[in-house]
């Protein structure tokens, strides 16, 4: 189990406990739940790359315990 | 590390999601034992083989098992067998099926079958002809079906017959409309095309419209042929078979030709004969002549022509009668002046004719006077007037006679001539004279003492004037000395080298005399020397040996003594030496450079050769040449004489280059 911290830098961040297998699809899931936005309308990111796929899993982008990552706002383009 | 809150929350949402639930929650997810769901399976363990009971209690199942499978395939393989062989049984008495040769036979009788096997021969032998036939009757359908060469009889080709000698092309029926009823016509794809491409290179060619070498042989061309196609269409190219190998047109033509006139071959190899092989002449062949130099020449001729023309009469006369040398010369100058009138007036025809006849007159009239004549004539009238000569005499020196080295000269000979003839008549005198009384020296020398003194001063006279003249009879009168030659003294070659300037005179021979004599003095005085210190030498040294102390003296002590008088000798020696060189010798350098030809270089020749040498070139061909000419026409020059008078050397040409340098005109007369 790795924990991750999710910061939109804006006053909102939260440490989400998961596994490194599990998809960045259900890890939407579980910070929608935390934070209360929408899952469709999450966008995460490492600082400065690309946005996460849904179907990669965080151990595909190299999240392990501890990583923090960018929480944006997906518009959905 | 996140609280055990938030995993629970999580994996609430990941059961919801149907992920694994994370571990490390507060809450555990299963409480208490967990079973295995039971199978409905038999109750054999999952793992068949894991003790050595249950192994050897399956051994006999497998066994058995493996055994009926054996079983059973060793049974459908006896099954498969039966059906093969079955089947292949049914195949062979299936090709077995049908009479045999003797089942066939109805009946049984021998002889039966012998009278049937006749019958049996001949529907044998109906078969066989019936089958060839049919043989014979599809050749020939066959036959009939090939297409040969008989069958293009009268089909026209659209091409020429030159055209096809080129391997072989294939034809094709042309192209034309259904409905329209021309023949066919034959024509080669291939052909076709090329003759296109070659119409449109044609067409593309500037044409002219006449073309001489487009002719045909017998010059027949029609009048215009570049209309030809215009009026009448293009002229197709074709020919027609006639089925056995060869054209309806080259039949016709052939007809033709025999019934047409024969033409000759003509050769026009004798024609050649005469064209000459190249147009230019050969070398070889031509001469050039060089150009005279004749103009010159022959217009100097001319001049001493016209000059003997009017000397010729006066020396004539004077000959006879020195007297009368003006008057012809007064007569000659007119005629010359005539000569001068005939080229310049051309303008009046009437008058040149009418001058022309009189001169022929006049010159008729006078050529009836001869010489002889005009000289009586003269002779007549000098006697009627004595003084005659007085005045024309006067009437030169009025004239302004002119007296130089060539007047003098040709009046020496004249002179001579008189005096010679005058001596001759003299001597006959004075030997008739010396026959009736005879002269002596002795009444030379008395002179007036003699009873006749008149006729004794005639002989002397006489003598005086029959003496030879040899100085007058030498050219020294004329002025020009005869050349003085090498074979009588050295005095004489001397003069000669001199008068060519091959020897310089030169102003300091005394100069140079007193420093050879100087030179000679010193080299006796410097003998003198020598020679006197050898003998003092000598008697010194005798002297030596003779004296007391040299008795007394070691070998050694002698050859000492003697070194020592030796160097002072030499000391002293040197020291008069000295003296004479400086009193004596004056040194004199005098360089002179010979060039390859063995002449004296003057000092520009000396240096340009000097440089040549340091440079390592000489000069070029032409330079070379020039002074090989140059040391040529020295040699020559100085082997010609001196009064040479011809063109090419001589002291002539040199006086000629002097006159013209100092622009002064005159003739050499000799």
């Amino acid at each position: 189990m790795i924990i991750v911290t999710v910061n939109d830098r804006l006053g909102t961040k939260a440490q989400i406990p998961c596994l490194a297998s599990d998809p960045v699809k259900v890890f939407k899931a579980m910070v929608a739940a935390r934070i209360g936005r929408a899952p469709h309308e999450i966008m995460l990111k490492r600082q400065g790359e690309r946005p996460f796929k849904d179907f990669m899993t965080l151990e595909d982008y190299g999240v392990s315990n501890g990583v923090q990552l960018d929480l944006e706002l997906d518009t959905g383009d | 590390m996140a609280d055990a809150l938030s995993i629970d929350e999580a994996n609430k949402i990941r059961i919801a999601m149907g992920m694994a639930p994370l571990p490390g929650g507060s809450a555990p997810a299963p409480s208490g034992p967990t079973f295995r769901a039971a199978k409905d399976d038999d109750d054999s363990d999952d793992e068949p083989a894991s003790t050595v009971e249950t192994r050897q209690a399956a051994a006999y199942d497998n066994w058995a098992k493996l055994q009926a499978e054996s079983e059973a395939k060793k049974k459908k393989q006896a099954k498969l067998d039966a059906i093969k062989k079955e089947r292949e049984k049914a195949q062979r008495s299936a090709k077995l099926e049908g009479k045999g040769l003797a089942d066939a036979a109805e009946d049984e009788d021998d002889m039966a079958f012998l009278k049937s096997f006749k019958k049996r021969q001949k529907k044998a032998a109906k078969h066989d002809q019936y089958l060839k036939e049919q043989e014979e009757r599809e050749r020939q359908a066959l036959e009939a079906m090939q297409y040969s060469e008989s069958d293009l009889a009268g089909v026209k080709v659209g091409h020429q017959v030159d055209d096809f000698e080129d391997g072989e092309q294939i034809l094709v029926l042309k192209d034309t409309a259904v409905d329209e009823d021309d023949e066919d016509e034959l024509e080669a794809v291939a052909l076709k095309e090329k003759e296109r491409l070659q119409e449109r290179l044609d067409s593309k060619k500037r044409k002219r419209a006449y073309d001489p070498n487009d002719q045909d042989e017998g010059g027949q061309g029609s009048i215009l042929a570049q209309y030809d196609e215009e009026i009448e269409g293009k002229k197709r190219k074709a020919f027609t078979l006639d089925g056995q190998g060869r054209t309806v047109e080259e039949l016709e033509k052939a007809a033709v030709d025999e019934s047409g006139p024969k033409r000759v071959a003509f050769s026009l190899d004798i024609l050649k004969d005469d064209t000459p092989a190249n147009d230019y002449m050969d070398i070889s062949d031509v001469k050039i002549k060089k150009p005279k130099k004749k103009k010159s020449k022959s217009s100097r001729r001319k001049h001493v022509e016209e000059d003997e023309d009017i000397f010729s009469f006066p020396v004539d006369d004077t000959a006879e009668n020195g007297a009368m040398d003006v008057d012809e010369t007064e007569d000659a100058v007119p005629k010359l002046r005539k000569k001068i009138f005939e080229g310049s007036f051309v303008d009046d025809d009437d008058l040149q004719a009418t001058l022309a006849a009189q001169r022929q007159k006049a010159l008729k009239s006078r050529k009836k006077m001869r010489p002889e004549d005009i000289a009586r004539q003269m002779r007549e009238e000098a006697s009627a007037t004595p003084d005659v000569q007085n005045t024309t005499e006067g009437d030169e020196e009025d004239g302004g006679l002119l007296i130089d080295e060539t007047t003098e000269f040709v009046q020496n000979l004249r002179q001579e001539s008189e005096e010679a003839e005058d001596n001759r008549q003299r001597r006959r005198a004075t030997s008739a004279r010396s026959s009736v009384g005879p002269n002596t020296p002795g009444n030379l020398g008395t002179g007036g003492s003699d009873e006749d003194g008149d006729v004794n001063m005639e002989p002397s006279g006489d003598h005086d004037d029959a003496r030879p003249r040899p100085v007058s009879i030498d050219a020294n009168a004329t002025g020009i000395d005869a050349e003085e030659t090498v074979d009588t003294s050295v005095a004489g070659t001397l003069k000669l080298l001199r008068q060519r300037n091959v020897i310089q005179q030169s102003s300091e021979g005394g100069i140079s005399n007193k420093a050879y004599r100087d030179r000679e003095n010193f080299l006796a005085a410097k003998k003198e020397a020598e020679e006197y210190a050898e003998r003092f030498a000598k008697q010194q040294r005798e002297k030596e040996r003779d004296s007391a102390r040299w008795g007394q003296m070691s070998a050694r002590e002698r050859e000492e003594w003697s070194r020592k008088n030796n160097t002072e000798r030499d000391k002293i020696e040197s020291r008069k030496m000295a003296e004479i060189y400086n009193k004596k010798y004056v040194p004199t350098f005098n360089l002179e450079y010979v060039d390859e030809h063995g002449r004296t270089m003057n000092s520009k020749e000396a240096f340009k050769q000097l440089s040549h040498q340091f440079h390592g070139k000489g000069s070029g061909n032409t330079k070379t040449q020039k002074q090989l000419d140059k040391i040529a026409a020295e040699n020559k020059k100085m082997a010609e004489s001196s009064l040479e008078t011809s063109l090419s050397g001589g002291m002539s040409t040199a006086l000629d280059q002097q006159s013209k340098k100092h622009k002064q005109a005159g003739v050499r007369l000799q």
